[in-house]
């Protein structure tokens, strides 16, 4: 069978409902409430706090796009909502413009706004992380909250911008029950724009970038570009609903963008789950409309969302989607779970090699030349590497070995780039990457595994198999727009990631979390996830830490296969002799962040000082 | 007399199972390895012996005390003392730093004496004790990890992968010092995926498969050890190199002064010679 | 600009409040490298509890004070129990995001039992007015800060390196599970940390209180946690002694900021925000960086 059509099952009909679901619904909404208000069937004050609901809905999604995807954890959302509703109050009381025009105008201005803002906000994401970042969330937030709204020069106006109901169309919308239909459709476009992005491949880079830079980098995803994209895709929905808010109340002043209140919206997307659009959207609603609508329970929502928020995450601290999660995956793994190891050694080599075939067949000796040269590297006074070179050839099998501490994984995180060295170069093909970010190497088809397993433990193996493939998919607004070229490029991507699965035997779970699995299914994953991308070098770290002996065999079978009949280029460290031993020809072996010997793998391994330095015992 | 015993013990995450049912004892004095593939329950199982994770089902008693529901801490005090995976040497803090919560347990006084026997043994612990316990090689921590375990008085000492990351000659030298210990009537219950490393100190084999202890054999008898390389699909691979250590020790005879000597160069333990001639004495 | 005498004994003298803030927002890092987000609600909690005495009781302040100081330490202890020890697994955003829950908990908890409005707690005396320093009047308030924060960090530092349990409280932070093995008690670890910041907290809304002129629900979170977010973070999160400094800088660049820009009431705000970005982004470890975060 060749890869052709992916099976029924990953076909992307099913995930229209997912799409359209809730904006239809929003649509039928859109009908009903103005006929319902209009006859009085109910209040107009109740369809008011409804329409509130929704904003406030539409800006939890907002923040679960930067903080549920991305991870950001970002502590100042109101800020943007807010600038956003400024944005209007400007366009509105400064700008002279006729009515339809003015809406236009305010809502892409707001947007706008909310992007930049973000946009600068997000900027110190490209130094700091976590815990970090967020402070410095709060910071914006806090400044922002102080500063920017108390300067009454800014807005030349007293207390307040009056911002009327807008007139679209020749229609008046000063009524609540005709207003609804504004933040309902704009909760529509919200939540479609939500389903591609999350869905699509910046989606997926973000659940990378969130558990693992460096491993996202490995999959050639730009981290610092996707980070900035998440902020700011967060604050062009903010932005928005800004300016959506700014309508609904009409009057906009501090008061309403507190600082509190962005704490709040962070503790009512973790209830609501973080990544899970729909809890969110409900959690938004409930806790900012219903104390409006029942006055008795205000204060009581800070109160119960917070213990709600402290009990969640203190009887399950994944939060509420993790648990789904991992019950789903219990499901999928109770099925065909026996013996996996014992089904290991069979499975493989014969798919491996057809594969290669087709993959190879217009581009033979496709490995690439790899040149180290004299690099150096120093962390603060230690010298972890010194002066080390090595030469892989095309398609060659070459192994590195030495004791612990030797510098093997930092000589591996220069050429990947994840590390820079102070001195020396890095050649692929002759071409000097040694300035390159780790995700350039990997567009230029260089590919590695870590040794503590680099897959991404929170997404699926279908999505962790799309990631590997980053590179090769277009990305861009075009993608996310759903354009024809590039939903043809991710089907492409999909049925490819189906045929690895079904090469290591692990299709039928293809959509369970990679954490789930068990460390050898693992391993055996993210090599699928190495060679994906059609790599023309591959460099392993110690693949077979934390395998059995028996499945360490397996991986030299595969690894031989691969190499054979791909010729795919491969510097392999390892501390399990044998595996070196079978898998490569040649070995380098590195002491102390030096080369101590080089040659064919069995002879080296003999040599005395490499046996006293490495090995502790003399020769048999 | 069994020191540790342990009766269908359940254990697992959330509502996954890991420990269906573990039986095991450990005699006094014996030094008792737990084998398996990947999954089967080996780590699982030392954290619930020693409490950090809880159990379901079943005992364990421990020096004729029922210890399942007993914390870590009591665990500790009553002489249950683990060396985790990884070692869990505090990196941030100096050697000494290390030691003194390894004897956390003791009183300044205790401690001192007690102290002062560990340095001896190691005496590297004691003229680099105020750096930096990160700056550590790997086999330098994992002898750390050892002596600090033994300031906490062990009647059992547990052992997670203690070979995990370490290079062949930081093996052999945590296997000397092992072994060691075993000739001082020290009980030891190991985990170990290096199998070399564990039929080399073990006097019984105990093999773990999907949460249960499936067979037991004695390193010393060659058909348990062939049935066992295979119940652990080891095949021809890894019957070279890695049960090397195992043969070692019994074919001393002109190589010891050599492998002493690069022992040595890896860290410099006390007493190599008399160590040496006590094992020469014990295996024959 | 004439004033910076005067400036400068008011921003150190805020500086010590900050200080305690932070040291407790730096205690917490250091065992769970988390973010306390509660670390200034617990002190609005204890003021208002204080004010409930003081204020409405006629109560004098020792008491009103040990009351707040009481509360305080229930709160922390709850933190410990229920929140801190059920989330030793968990990852340190998410028990932020936790202490955040608790901070809300009790805003909520003090609107609906002390009402939304301003209420004065009114100032501890010493029997005297204050001491003049270079033009500025220390009031007792201020007194009993400066002596709290050097208590605090004292003791602090003693417990923690002179100890065999300060030694546990360290080894625990770094590696629970080890510590527990070599028989640390975790437990009494967790709960010195957590009811240790949450006194800390409560003297610093206690003494904060009559500083701020009004107390109100969320006083302490808002601007004052703020502050003593950016003095933990300048000192180096964990990093105790760089709590006290960090306060103390932070104090003097508010003082001097609102000198310097009279007539722009936000500025200071900016500055701090330039302040905790620059950090962040040239040595986020703190400005005076010694060891490891």
């Amino acid at each position: 069978m060749t890869a052709t059509s992916p099976p029924a099952a990953f076909r992307f009909a099913p995930h229209v409902g997912r799409l359209v679901g809730v904006p239809l619904a929003c649509v039928a909404l859109a009908i009903v409430l103005p006929l319902a208000g209009a006859a009085g069937v109910i209040n107009q004050p109740d369809i008011d706090v409804f329409s509130y609901g929704v904003l406030a809905g539409m800006l939890a999604l907002s923040l679960n796009i930067i903080t549920g995807y991305a991870g950001p954890v970002s502590l100042g959302q109101v800020a943007f909502l807010g600038m956003g509703a400024f944005t209007t109050g400007l366009v509105a009381t400064k700008l002279h413009l006729p009515l339809t025009l003015a809406f236009l105008v305010a809502v892409v201005g707001s947007t706008a706004v909310g992007a930049l803002a973000a946009l600068v906000v997000g900027l110190p994401a490209l130094r700091l992380r976590g815990i970090y970042l967020a402070l410095s969330t709060f910071a914006f937030a806090d400044a922002v909250d102080h500063y920017f709204f108390n300067v009454q020069q800014l807005t030349g106006l007293g207390s307040g911008i009056t911002v009327p109901r807008p007139h679209v169309l020749g229609i008046n919308l000063h009524e609540a029950s005709r207003y609804v239909v504004v933040p309902l459709i704009g909760l529509a476009l919200v939540w479609m724009f939500d389903v591609r992005l999350r869905h699509g491949r910046l989606g997926r880079a973000l659940v990378a970038i969130r558990e693992n830079e460096d491993v996202a980098a490995s999959f050639g995803v730009r981290v610092a570009w996707s980070k900035l994209a998440a902020f700011m895709a967060s604050g062009a929905v903010a932005g928005f609903t800004g300016a959506l808010f700014a309508y609904q109340v009409t009057v906009v002043n501090h008061s309403s963008f507190t600082f509190d209140q962005s704490l709040f919206y962070l503790i009512i997307v973790v209830v609501g789950g973080l990544g899970s659009r729909g809890g969110v959207l409900v959690a938004g609603m409930l806790f900012t409309a219903l104390p409006r609508w029942l006055s008795f329970l205000q204060e009581w929502n800070l109160i119960v969302a917070s213990l709600l928020l402290v009990i969640t995450l203190a009887r399950h601290p994944g939060g509420l989607p993790s648990m789904w999660a991992e019950a789903r995956d219990r499901r999928a793994l109770q099925k065909g779970q026996d013996d996996l190891d014992a089904v290991l050694p069979t499975m493989g080599r014969r798919r491996l090699a057809e594969d290669a075939q087709a993959g190879a067949a217009g581009e033979s000796g496709r490995g690439a030349r790899l040149q180290v040269e004299g690099v150096t590297v120093r962390f603060g006074g230690v010298v972890a590497v010194d002066g080390a070179g090595l030469e892989v050839g095309p398609g060659a099998r070459v192994g590195l070995v030495g004791p612990n501490g030797a510098g093997k994984s930092t000589l591996f995180n220069v050429i990947s780039g994840l590390v820079r060295p102070a001195a020396g170069r890095v050649l692929l093909d002759g071409v000097d990457l040694t300035a390159l970010p780790p995700h350039e190497r990997a567009a230029r088809g260089m590919s590695r595994t870590f040794q503590q397993i680099g897959l991404v433990k929170d997404a699926s193996l279908v999505e962790n198999l799309l990631l590997a493939q980053h590179c090769g998919l277009p990305g861009g607004p075009a993608a996310l727009f759903g354009s024809g070229p590039a939903r043809r490029r991710e089907k492409e991507a999909l049925a490819r990631a189906h045929e690895l699965l079904t090469d290591i035997g692990l299709a039928s779970y293809a959509e369970v979390r990679a954490g789930s699995l068990s460390g050898g299914q693992q391993r055996l994953v993210e090599l699928a996830c190495a060679i994906a991308p059609h790599p023309r070098l591959l460099l392993l770290d110690e693949p077979s830490a934390g395998l059995s002996p028996a499945a360490a065999e397996h991986l030299a079978e595969q690894l031989a296969a691969l190499s054979a009949s791909y010729s795919t280029s491969i510097l392999l460290i390892e501390h399990h002799l044998p595996l070196v031993t079978a898998v490569c020809e040649e070995c380098y072996v590195l002491d102390s962040g030096q080369v101590l010997a080089h040659g064919p793998t069995a002879k080296v391994l003999r040599q005395p000082e490499v046996a006293a330095a490495y090995l502790g015992e003399t020769s048999p | 007399m069994s020191l540790l015993q342990a009766d269908g013990v359940v254990a697992g995450y959330g509502s996954h199972t890991v420990l269906h049912g573990v039986d095991l004892s450990v005699a006094e004095g014996e030094v008792v390895a737990l084998l398996g593939l990947n999954g089967a329950g080996k780590s699982v199982t030392l954290r619930t012996l020693t409490g950090i994770l809880p159990v379901r089902a079943g005992t364990v008693r421990f020096r004729d005390t029922d210890v399942t529901h007993f914390g870590v801490e009591e665990r500790t005090r009553l002489g249950m003392v683990a060396v985790p995976q990884g070692r869990g040497i505090f990196t941030d803090l100096t050697i000494e730093q290390n030691l003194r919560v390894g004897g956390y347990l003791l009183n300044n006084s205790e401690y001192r004496s007690a102290r002062a026997a560990v340095v001896e043994r190691f005496e590297m612990l004691g003229t680099r004790g105020a750096e930096r316990a990160g700056n550590l090689s790997g086999g330098q921590q994992a002898i750390l990890a050892v002596a600090r375990a033994l300031l906490a008085r062990p009647r059992l000492l547990i052992l997670d992968e203690p070979t995990a990351g370490l290079a062949p000659s930081a093996i052999a030298t945590l296997l000397e010092v092992l072994k060691d210990l075993q000739a001082e009537g020290m009980t030891m219950l190991l985990v170990e995926q290096n199998v070399g490393f564990a039929m080399a100190l073990a006097q019984r084999l105990l093999l773990m498969q999907k949460g249960v202890v499936v067979e037991e054999s004695a390193p010393g008898r060659a058909a348990d050890r062939k049935s066992l390389l295979d119940a652990l699909g080891a095949g021809e691979l890894t019957k070279g190199r890695s049960t090397r250590p195992a043969q070692a020790p019994a074919t001393k005879k002109a190589p010891a002064a050599k492998k002493a000597t690069a022992v040595r160069k890896a860290i410099p333990a006390k007493k190599a010679t008399t160590v040496k001639s006590a094992r020469k004495a014990k295996t024959d | 600009m004439g004033h910076i005498p005067q400036f400068t004994v008011l921003g150190l003298a805020n500086g010590t409040i900050y200080a305690l803030i932070a040291l407790g927002l730096s205690l917490v890092y250091k065992a769970t490298r988390a973010i306390n987000f509660a670390q200034g609600e617990v002190g609005t909690l204890a003021a208002f509890i204080a004010w409930e005495l003081i204020g409405r009781h006629h109560q004098n302040w020792v008491v009103g004070a040990a009351a707040g100081l009481a509360a305080a330490v229930v709160v922390g202890y709850v933190m410990h129990r229920f929140v801190a020890t059920p989330m030793r697994e968990a990852s340190r955003v998410s028990l932020t995001i936790a202490t955040l829950g608790v901070a809300f908990t009790l805003y909520g908890f003090e609107a609906k039992v002390f009402g939304a409005s301003p209420e004065v707690l009114p100032p501890p005396s010493l029997g005297f007015q204050g001491v003049s320093v270079a033009g500025f009047l220390l009031t007792p308030v201020y007194i009993y800060a400066i002596a709290a924060a050097v208590i605090a960090s004292a003791t602090l530092g003693v417990v923690l390196r002179r100890t065999r349990f300060g030694l546990g409280v360290l080894a625990s932070a770094q590696d629970s599970d080890t510590a527990r093995l070599l028989g640390v008690p975790a437990a009494k670890v967790s709960a010195f940390t957590w009811v240790g910041a949450a006194v800390l907290a409560g003297v610093a809304g206690l003494l904060a209180g009559p500083t701020q002129g009004v107390i109100y629900p969320f006083f302490m979170s808002g601007t004052l946690l703020f502050r003593g977010l950016v003095a933990a973070l300048v000192g180096g999160f964990g990093d105790l002694p760089g709590a006290v400094y960090g306060g103390l800088i932070v104090g003097l660049v508010e003082a001097y900021s609102i000198e310097a820009f009279v007539h722009y009431p936000g500025l200071p705000e900016v500055i701090l925000m330039a302040l905790v970005l620059g950090v962040l982004l040239v040595r986020p470890r703190g400005i005076l960086a010694r060891g490891a975060a």
